[in-house]
C-alpha cells in the first residue's frame, strides 16, 4: 500500500512538474519511434517473402502461358524422316528451343542427395559427440568453431572443390568427367555438415536427463544410450535438422555452378557431369534478354526451386515445432 | 542523458548521411560528361582499356565500361540506359524487330576482330583437326579420342554459358547445320564454364579436354594447346598463332576461318563524346591497343 502510494505521489509530482512533463513527452516520443522501428524490422521478412512470392510467380507464370507445362517436361521432336523422338533437353538458345526441366531436376538431386548423405552421417555423429561424449570445456570450443565453419563463403568452397578437390578425386576415382556430380556433393557437404551437427546438437540437448539416467541406471553403455534411447527420442529434431541440410543443399548456387559442371545431362550417373536448377538460374539469367521465353523459362525454374525448399523448409519447422511441445515437462 | 545523446547523434547520422554522399556524387556529374558503355564480356577488358587511355587525354570525360554479355548490352541500347553497346556478334534479327518498335536504328561500327583457338591439353596427341571433325566432337557424335588420330580415351568437352557471344559465334559458324537444315546444337554433355579463363584452367587441368576461346587471351599461355584447323580435308592446316603470337594475317585473309567482328552499336548516328569517342577507337592509337589488349586488330586499309 505504501509503495504504491509512493508512486502515485511521484508521478502526480513529475507530471506537474514542468522539467517532468518535458522528459515524459520526449521519452514517449521516443519509445514509440523505437516500437515503429522495431515493428517495421520484425515484418520486413514477411513482406519481402511475400513480394518476393508475387513477384517470382507473376513473372514465371508467364512461361506458362509462352512455353505450356508438358514443354517443360519434355519435347517432341519431328525428324525430316517423319518419326518422333520425344527428347527430356535443356536447350533455351536454340533454332527449336528445348525447355525440359528434367535434367536440371535430376542434376540438382544428384549432387544434394548424396551430399545430404554424407552430411547426414558425418553431422549426426558429430552432433552426438557435441552432445553426448565430449567434456563441456571440448564442446564450449568446438560448438563455436563448427558454427563458424557454416560461415566459409560457398564461393571459396566452390574454388576449392573446381582447383584441388577436382584433381584429387580425379586421381584417385578417375571419373569420365573431371567436374562431376560427386565432386560437387562433397563440396555441398561441407556446407550442410554445419547445418546438421549443430541441429542434431541442440535436438539432443532438449532431451531431458531423466532418460540418460534411467538407461545408465538400467545398466545400459554409452553407446547404447546414445543409439537405443537418446538418439530415437530426438528423431524428431534429427530429421528436422536433416531436411533443412537438404534444402540448404538444393538451393546452394555457388559450389554447384563451379565443381558440378554444368553439362544439362539427363543421367543417373554420379560421376558425370551435371547441371542444377540453381547454377542454370545462375549462369543464364544475367544475360538473358528480358521478356524473352528463355527468360521466363528462367523464373518458371525459380518457382520450382522455392516451391521445394519452401515445403521442405515448412515441413522441418512443423517438426521442429512438435518437438518443443513435446519435450516441455 | 549519455545514451540519448548517441541514439539522437545515430539518427541524425543515419538520415543525413547518404545525403551527403548523394552530393558528393552529383557534383562529380556535373563536371563530367558521362559515355556509359555495356555488353560484351569478350569486349570487356578492351573497352577498359581504351576508356582509360581516352579518358587521360580528355580528363572532362568519364567513361563508364560494364560487361553482362552481348545480348544485354543491345538490350540497354534499346531501352535507353546505355549510349554504346559492345556486342562480340550482329544484330539478330528479332532485336532489329524490337529497335523498330522503338523507333531506333542502331548503327554499326567495326572496330576489332576476335578469334577463336580450339585448345587441347598439351599431353594430347592431336595436332590438327578439320573444321567437320570439331563440329562432330561439340556435337556429341565423335566421342573418342581415337577417331581422330589420337589416343583411346573419351572426349570431355567444355564450353561456354548460352548467353555468351562466343557460344553463339562457335555455334553458328563451327557447328553448323545438318543435312536437313537445322542448326546443330552442342551435346548435352558439353560442362558449361564461366569465362575463357575458367576454360583455359580446367583444359590445362583435363588430358580428356577440349574447348574454345579467344585466341589473343590463349597465345601466349604454354599450358594448353592450340590446334591447327583445316578448312576442309584438303585445304592446308592453320594455326592461329606462331611462336606464342597471333598470326594476324591468316585472320584477316581469312585463311583460319573461326574470326568474327567485334561491334560497337549506338542508337542512331554517334554525336559529340560518343563520336568522338568511336573515332578514338578507330584511330591507329586505339587499333594499337586492340593489339595490347591480344585481340586482332582491324585490317590496315591500303
Amino acid at each position: 500500500m505504501k509503495s504504491t502510494e509512493k508512486h502515485k505521489e511521484f508521478f502526480e509530482k513529475s507530471s506537474s512538474s514542468k522539467y517532468g512533463k518535458k522528459i515524459k513527452k520526449a521519452t514517449r516520443i521516443k519509445e514509440s519511434s523505437i516500437k515503429t522501428f522495431f515493428a517495421l524490422n520484425g515484418m520486413m521478412a514477411l513482406i519481402f517473402i511475400i513480394l518476393i512470392f508475387i513477384f517470382l510467380f507473376k513473372e514465371g507464370f508467364k512461361a506458362l502461358e509462352h512455353i505450356g507445362l508438358l514443354d517443360f517436361i519434355f519435347t517432341d521432336r519431328v525428324s525430316a524422316a517423319g518419326s518422333v523422338d520425344r527428347v527430356f533437353q535443356w536447350y533455351p538458345t536454340s533454332e527449336e528451343p528445348r525447355y525440359s526441366l528434367l535434367p536440371l531436376i535430376v542434376g540438382t538431386l544428384l549432387t544434394s542427395i548424396p551430399a545430404t548423405i554424407f552430411s547426414t552421417i558425418l553431422g549426426v555423429a558429430a552432433g552426438v559427440y557435441l552432445s553426448e561424449i565430449a567434456n563441456p570445456k571440448i564442446k564450449e570450443f568446438l560448438k563455436p568453431m563448427i558454427e563458424l565453419f557454416a560461415g566459409i563463403p560457398t564461393v571459396v568452397l566452390g574454388f576449392i572443390m573446381l582447383v584441388t578437390g577436382a584433381s584429387f578425386f580425379n586421381d584417385l576415382l578417375h571419373p569420365d568427367n573431371r567436374l562431376n556430380a560427386f565432386v560437387a556433393s562433397i563440396g555441398l557437404s561441407f556446407v550442410i555438415i554445419p547445418v546438421i551437427a549443430s541441429l542434431t546438437e541442440d535436438a539432443l540437448h532438449s532431451i531431458p536427463n531423466d532418460l540418460r539416467m534411467a538407461s545408465y541406471g538400467l545398466g545400459a553403455t554409452k553407446w547404447q544410450t546414445v543409439s537405443k534411447v537418446i538418439l530415437p527420442a530426438a528423431f524428431s529434431g534429427v530429421s528436422a535438422s536433416i531436411l533443412l541440410g537438404f534444402g540448404r543443399a538444393i538451393g546452394e548456387t555457388m559450389i554447384v555452378l563451379m565443381a558440378a559442371g554444368n553439362a544439362a545431362n539427363l543421367t543417373t550417373d554420379i560421376f558425370l557431369s551435371v547441371r542444377t536448377m540453381t547454377a542454370t538460374i545462375a549462369a543464364e539469367m544475367g544475360e538473358v534478354s528480358q521478356g524473352s521465353d528463355h527468360y521466363y523459362a528462367l523464373f518458371f525454374i525459380g518457382i520450382v526451386l522455392f516451391t521445394i525448399t519452401f515445403i521442405l523448409n515448412l515441413v522441418a519447422e512443423i517438426i521442429i515445432n512438435r518437438m518443443r511441445k513435446k519435450n516441455t515437462f | 542523458m549519455k545514451k540519448v545523446k548517441y541514439f539522437e547523434l545515430f539518427l541524425i547520422l543515419l538520415v543525413t548521411v547518404p545525403f551527403l554522399f548523394y552530393g558528393c556524387k552529383k557534383k562529380d556529374e556535373m563536371q563530367k560528361a558521362v559515355v556509359t558503355v555495356k555488353g560484351s564480356d569478350t569486349m570487356v577488358n578492351l573497352s577498359q582499356k581504351w576508356a582509360e587511355i581516352y579518358m587521360k587525354k580528355n580528363p572532362l570525360v568519364a567513361i563508364q565500361v560494364t560487361g553482362g554479355g552481348s545480348g544485354n548490352g543491345v538490350a540497354s541500347l534499346l531501352n535507353g540506359t546505355t549510349d554504346l553497346a559492345n556486342s562480340s556478334r550482329e544484330l539478330k534479327p528479332a532485336e532489329l524487330e524490337k529497335a523498330k518498335e522503338k523507333g531506333i536504328t542502331p548503327k554499326v561500327y567495326e572496330v576489332a576482330l576476335d578469334g577463336i583457338a580450339i585448345i587441347v591439353n598439351p599431353e594430347n596427341k592431336v595436332d590438327n583437326l578439320t573444321i567437320k571433325q570439331v563440329s562432330d566432337i561439340f556435337s556429341g557424335k565423335i566421342k573418342n579420342w581415337k577417331e581422330v588420330g589420337g589416343v583411346d580415351m573419351p572426349i570431355t568437352l567444355y564450353g561456354r554459358e548460352n548467353s555468351s557471344g562466343t557460344y553463339e559465334f562457335f555455334k553458328d559458324h563451327v557447328l553448323g547445320k545438318d543435312t536437313e537444315g537445322k542448326q546443330i546444337d552442342y551435346s548435352p554433355s558439353t560442362q558449361v564454364l564461366q569465362g575463357t579463363a575458367a576454360l583455359g584452367e580446367a583444359i590445362a587441368r583435363d588430358k580428356k579436354g577440349i574447348g574454345y576461346g579467344g585466341v589473343g587471351y590463349f597465345a601466349e599461355r604454354t599450358d594448353v594447346k592450340i590446334l591447327h584447323i583445316k578448312k576442309d580435308e584438303n585445304s592446308p592446316s592453320i594455326s592461329p598463332v606462331e611462336n606464342n603470337k597471333v598470326n594476324y594475317e591468316v585472320i584477316w585473309n581469312g585463311e583460319y576461318s573461326i574470326s568474327r567482328y567485334l561491334y560497337c552499336f549506338t542508337n542512331g548516328e554517334a554525336k559529340g563524346e560518343v563520336k568522338n569517342f568511336i573515332d578514338f577507337i578507330m584511330s591507329p592509337e586505339g587499333q594499337d591497343l586492340v593489339k595490347q589488349m591480344e585481340y586482332i586488330p582491324l585490317p590496315v586499309k591500303k
